[in-house]
């Protein structure tokens, strides 16, 4: 057994009008690891992820799960999908029933599970991410939080062993965002594989084991949160800014108000003071 | 106003959608007798049901039953106006260069039923899609064997004809807030671009969507979970005494129009 969940080598990917999004991308997640995947926009992190679950096929380098080499034969990939599932960045390409709940219900339905699993499962995500209450609308009715939410839900309740998810928060209210960040801790405690994309530094920096930095197609940094955020030349390189609570950090250290140890919330860092 | 949004939101939406269809369709085909009082009747019953039973106000529903009423009102002036010949008593006749055109009693009477027979199917027509969901349509379909593949193409249908109608919406409140339509030739040009746009994007959203069903398992069968409906005994008795009713009523007036 490979001791990484996905792994990625010497990957170059273009699209059909010739842009090239994925520049000789290598990268191994570990398992049970959190993992975060920044970078600015156009740096290609949806191009990434489609590749995890074999939707789009490098032209050049492989593609692993479990140490497994990704086939792109119907059958692999049919097998590939139950355990990968993938939250779509646009919840619009996701959505197709005129229902939630029969929206929700789609994946699970491919699973070939007994009709009554197949209902509880719908009931459980959509109870997780707040959308029971939807569960008769139309999703062409919903809000785009409301829509980004059932999306969430469409891929929790195939219960994959590894979840991707491409901007989960962006269009969330807070206290959505705060409840799907409860989701990724539950995920997470089962011993789910939950790998995000985002451009909220703060919340790669404070939820993450490991952040990955992307810039036009290629891995530009990688390591710990601490590492990685407190690289002000990487951040530089990558078009990103550093986390506030690490500027704050910064400011009352120099100061002389704080420890030697970096905070990772702001409980932390009251913490400290 | 979207009828759509009835259909998800009215009093009667849990009521299993097998015994609406049913009524819906055995009115329709009773509403075939030609026969005005039949036809007066029907419009009168799913008004009622409409507007008190499924609380859609009645105002919606007068509005949708006259937004076919300049197309019915041509289509039967045809009807009604005919060449009459020298025998023929005409209530109104006119020359037109050398032949003459006018209304006679029978065709008046056949315009006339014809035009509350259309009020009366249309109405059945409303009541079916304004207290039935396309989804609750489509399980019930399915369970009378239409074959998988139209009730597939039908749910994605569905679903794309409003994302493209959102799609319509967003980029011409873009192009209006831009100036897009405020003289003629600039609205020319905006039309031109929403319509070619609109396409581009549609193909383009259908693809994406194929690879968003692939991503979860999608393997040429849309499988989804069907929303769960008790059959009441009680609507089941009261759509055949209507029906008989109706029925009994056809066959006591007799088929003609007085
Ligand atoms: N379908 C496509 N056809 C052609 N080029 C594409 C397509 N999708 C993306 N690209 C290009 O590929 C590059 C990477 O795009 P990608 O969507 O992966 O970026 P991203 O990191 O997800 O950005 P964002 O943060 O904005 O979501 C971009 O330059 C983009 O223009
Ligand atoms: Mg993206």
């Amino acid at each position: 057994m490979s001791k990484y969940i996905l792994e990625m080598k010497d990957v170059d990917f273009e699209y059909p009008d010739g842009t090239k999004a994925l520049k000789g991308i290598s990268m191994a997640i570990e398992k049970r690891r959190k993992i975060a995947v920044v970078g600015s926009n156009g740096a290609g992190k949806s191009t990434l992820f489609l590749h995890f679950n074999g939707i789009l096929r490098p032209r050049r380098g492989k593609v692993f799960y479990k140490g497994e080499e990704i086939r792109y034969t119907r059958s692999f990939l049919t097998e590939l999908r139950k355990n990968v599932g993938i939250v779509f960045q646009d919840p619009d390409t996701q959505l197709f029933a005129g229902s939630v709940f029969q929206e929700v219900s789609f994946g699970p339905m491919n699973l070939n599970l007994p009709l009554h699993e197949v209902k509880r499962r719908v009931e459980e995500a959509l109870k997780s991410t707040g959308t029971e209450e939807l569960k008769s609308k139309p999703t062409h009715f919903l809000s785009y939080g409301q829509k980004k939410r059932v999306s969430i839900a469409d891929v929790l309740a195939m219960e994959p062993e590894v979840i991707i998810f491409d901007e989960p928060t962006a269009y969330l209210d807070p206290k959505h965002t705060e409840k799907l960040l409860e989701i990724f801790e539950r995920l997470h405690e089962e011993g789910k594989q939950v790998i995000l994309s985002t451009h909220d530094v703060d919340l790669a920096y404070s939820w993450a084991d490991y952040v990955f930095v992307m810039k036009d197609g290629i891995v530009v940094g990688r390591g710990t949160p601490g590492e990685v955020f407190q690289n002000d030349g990487l951040l530089e390189e990558a078009d990103l800014r550093r986390p506030l609570l690490l500027e704050v950090y910064a400011a009352l250290r120099q100061k002389g108000f704080l420890s030697e140890k970096l905070p990772r919330n702001v409980n932390e860092l009251i913490e400290g003071l | 106003m979207l009828i759509d949004n009835y259909a998800y939101t009215n009093k009667l939406r849990n009521v299993h959608p097998g015994e609406k269809l049913a009524f819906a369709l055995i009115t329709m085909a009773i509403g075939f007798i030609p026969n005005l009082y039949v036809h007066l009747v029907i419009i009168f019953i799913i008004a009622v049901v409409l507007v008190f039973k499924a609380g859609i106000p009645a105002r919606v529903f007068c509005k949708l039953l006259f937004l076919p009423f300049s197309f019915l009102f041509i289509g039967i002036l045809t009807i009604v106006i005919n060449p009459i010949t020298e025998g023929d008593k005409a209530v109104m006749a006119f020359k037109v260069f050398n032949a003459s055109v006018g209304i006679t009693q029978e065709s008046l009477r056949a315009g006339g039923l014809l035009f509350f027979r259309t009020f009366a199917l249309i109405s059945c027509f409303y009541f079916l899609s304004l207290t039935t969901s396309v989804v609750d349509l489509m399980m019930v379909l399915k369970r009378f064997g239409v074959p998988a593949i139209f009730l597939e193409l039908m749910h994605l249908i569905y679903r794309f004809l409003f994302v493209l109608m959102e799609t319509a919406e967003r980029i011409y409140i873009s192009q209006c807030s831009r100036l897009g339509y405020s003289s003629l030739k600039t609205s020319f040009y905006s039309l031109g671009m929403l319509t070619s746009s609109l396409f581009t994007k549609a193909y383009r959203d259908a693809e994406m969507l194929h690879v968003a069903l692939e991503a979860r398992g999608y393997d040429g069968e849309l499988n989804v979970l069907e929303g769960e409906y008790c059959v009441s005994i009680k609507n089941i008795f009261l759509i055949m005494v209507t029906e008989t009713m109706l029925l009994l009523l056809a066959l006591n007036t007799g088929g003609s129009f007085r």
